[in-house]
């Protein structure tokens, strides 16, 4: 809230009418009024020239506040060129995320100044996909924030990732991996809410410290995960509707308002919720079958919606080889083996992108050491994809 | 009394359209310069399909946009209908120099939602000019050309968005004060809002709160979704009649993804209701297509509805 006093004294106001409001919202809101006036004032200025009234002097007062907001507020609204706008684009960052079929799917990989949004059902690989996220920023020195509300941040799944991370950059030098590990995990700062409006509390503290670490020549967090809000979310949408839109406004326009003024990208977990459909799908459990329509959409509903920039659709499968044949000799040896071979694999979609046409598909690995990108495995003859997300 | 204030509102309707002592030739020669004839590109605001078929080959594509300075087009649509790519393709169709079809002409986008993509107005802007011009030399000049004519001004609430207009129309008034018939001041054809109800919700939160029973004096009211939208919508009209633009808004209508569009969802307070003289709903009926349908709601054309889809660079219209 901007003090109008405040606005003024740049002007040199000698002396504020006495009737002048307090506050610029004040002010601006009741603009209606002092338009009123002035129009009658100077329709009495038409009828009797000579009068000088009162209302003439208060109408005049008005105009002369009027002119002196109005030239404050010039000098203080900031409008950008379309040609800053393309130079701040053209110095913009993409943020590796550590997988190569992700940043092909995402158009080289996450945008600074944009929120991007993963969702998926319970298990996909999000969380995952943000400590990769999040190792390969450390990496890249960039300071990562991760905000967690259901405790999902492990630092030694951050350090397996992280080598893993090095090995992709061509980095699998033994001494150079130990020392970078520290200052991996120092690039990370982590912290855990619990509810929705200490989360957007916590998003416009940021913009505050932001601006302070800016002004101090400090670098400033280049990516802010935000691990689950929609569980933080849900809570307050089911105990009162009107307060629970009005928190996740506030955290979207927190939110967004990080993102561009600091050249911040954000990502943000979603989950997954599907119409309710009263015969079960039975066997479509393939993934042929189970592609593009089976109606899943990003929970939070439809006010959430706007405020990503890119969506992407997270699906987990497994993946084993296939049996070659009628093998009758012992079946028990034989399970076992293909359980250790087992695979487990992601499918992201590109849902939304204000580039791209969405619809586009990247699939990746999920190994104990680390997240890989792979080619789409249905190509390949040696893997029976199975669905094992938990609607079937 | 009753009929003194009747007569004072209507006497201050007709103050807001003529000014006192002013003749009928006066009148319609200051009402003549507030005409505002724009290309835009964008699908459904071509000429009506039942008048004149003849013509109505050369008038695809057109889009013109035809208003009076001052009045507000608003585009509505639930999420994901493509609502800022409208904006966008219009936005670049004003920049673009004559030659490669544009209007050569400023356009200002406020945004609040930031859903601007900077890199989705180059898109557009570069596949335009590939399509007309041949050699890149020139065409990167015409690029910059044209991206230095869109301006942007972000706003992180309401009260920003009423501070920016009246920023606006001060800007306009100090630079027709300083050189007032040069040819050379850029003009600002085209305003273009980025969803007028992006903080609804967080206003609305105000109503009904302790202290909001109307007060006389409107410099007493307290902060509420009335006002504020009063506020926007005379500040609106007032900057975009200085500046002698149209105005084109998105607004998202929240309603779910099953509901029927054409109910509009929450309506915003009256003063904003007022202010806008054509509305156009967007829908995406098969939500993986690309292919989109408008449909007139203000005025109503029941029955006719226009198909497109969005192309590299402009919005096609299907058959």
């Amino acid at each position: 809230m901007v003090r109008l006093a405040r606005l003024l004294r740049e002007e040199e106001a000698g002396s504020a009418a006495s009737s002048s409001p307090r506050s610029l919202e004040a002010y601006l809101l009741g603009d209606a009024g002092v338009a009123r006036r002035r129009r009658r004032s100077s329709e009495e200025k038409y009828d009797d020239d000579d009068e000088n009234g009162d209302g003439e002097g208060d109408g005049q007062a008005g105009l002369d506040l009027d002119a002196r907001v109005a030239a404050a507020l010039r000098r203080e609204v900031e409008i950008t060129d379309g040609l800053a706008l393309f130079s701040r684009l053209q110095s913009s960052v993409l943020l590796p995320s550590g997988i190569e079929t992700l940043d092909a799917l995402l158009g080289g990989g996450l945008r600074e100044g944009q929120v991007t949004e993963l969702f998926g059902p319970s298990p996909s690989g999000k969380t995952q996909v943000c400590h990769c996220i999040a190792a390969c920023a450390a990496w890249l020195d960039y300071q990562v924030v991760y905000i967690t509300s259901n405790g999902s941040f492990s630092s030694d799944r951050l350090v397996k990732l992280s080598r893993h991370v090095l090995g992709h950059f061509n980095l699998r030098d033994s001494t150079e991996a130990v020392e970078s590990v520290p200052k991996i995990l120092q690039n990370v700062s982590v912290t855990s809410v619990t509810d929705a409006a200490s989360l957007a509390a916590l998003f416009q503290g940021m913009v505050e410290s932001f601006g302070f670490l800016e002004k101090h020549g400090k670098p400033v967090p280049k990516v802010v995960l935000v691990d689950s809000p929609s569980l933080l979310l849900y809570r307050d949408l089911a105990t009162s509707q009107p307060r629970g839109k009005l928190v996740m406004t506030m955290l979207t326009s927190a939110m967004s308002k990080l993102a561009h003024r600091f050249s911040v990208a954000v990502v943000v977990t979603n989950h997954e919720v599907r119409p309710f459909r009263a015969k079960a799908e039975g066997d479509a459990a393939r993934a042929g079958e189970a592609g593009v329509g089976d109606g899943g959409k990003p929970g939070l509903g439809i006010l959430w919606g706007p405020q990503a920039s890119v969506r992407v659709r997270l699906r987990m499968f497994r993946a084993e080889p296939r049996r070659a044949g009628g093998e009758s000799e012992d079946e028990g040896l034989v399970a076992e083996e293909r359980k250790r071979e087992r695979l487990v694999l992601c499918r992201a979609t590109l849902v939304k992108s204000s580039t791209s046409e969405s619809g586009r598909e990247a699939w990746m690995r999920m190994g104990k050491s680390g997240v890989d990108g792979i080619d789409d495995p249905r190509t390949s003859e040696e893997l029976d994809i199975l669905d094992i997300s938990a609607w079937t | 009394m009753e009929s003194d204030e009747v007569e004072e509102a209507v006497r201050q309707r007709l103050l807001s359209y003529v000014t006192p002592h002013e003749t009928c030739e006066d009148l319609f020669a200051r009402l003549a310069k507030t005409r505002v004839d724009l290309r835009t590109s964008l699908p459904f605001l071509q000429g009506s399909p039942d008048h004149h078929p003849e013509h109505q080959e050369q008038r695809r594509g057109d889009g013109r946009l035809r208003v009076r300075a001052g009045q507000v087009m608003e585009i509505c649509g639930t999420n994901d209908t493509c609502k800022t790519e409208c904006l966008l393709q219009a936005a670049a169709t004003c920049v673009l120099p004559k030659s490669c079809g544009g209007c050569a002409s400023n356009a200002i986008f406020m945004e609040m939602r930031s859903g601007l993509d900077p890199l989705r107005l180059v898109q557009i802007l570069d596949s335009r000019i590939r399509r007309c011009q041949s050699s890149s030399s020139s065409g990167s000049q015409l690029l910059e050309e044209s991206l230095r004519r869109f301006e942007l001004v972000r706003c992180y609430n309401n009260v920003d968005l009423v501070c920016a207009l009246k920023a606006l129309e001060q800007r306009e008034r100090e630079e027709e004060a300083a050189a007032p018939s040069s040819q050379e001041r850029p003009r600002r054809r085209l305003v273009l809002v980025d969803d007028i109800s992006a903080f609804y919700w967080i206003d609305k939160s105000f109503d009904g709160g302790p202290g909001s029973a109307p007060r006389r004096r409107p410099a007493d009211r307290p902060y509420g979704l009335q006002g504020v939208y009063e506020a926007i919508a005379s500040n609106l009209r007032r900057s975009a009649e200085a500046l002698g633009a149209a105005v084109l808004a998105t607004r998202n209508l929240q309603i779910p993804p099953g509901g029927d569009p054409t109910k509009l969802g929450a309506p915003l307070p009256k003063a904003w209701q007022d202010l806008v003289s054509q509305r156009v709903v967007l829908r995406r009926p098969n939500p993986s297509a690309n292919a989109l349908v408008a449909s007139w709601d203000l005025p109503k054309k029941p029955g006719t509805s226009f198909r497109f889809a969005v192309r590299d660079d402009s919005l096609e219209a299907l058959a």
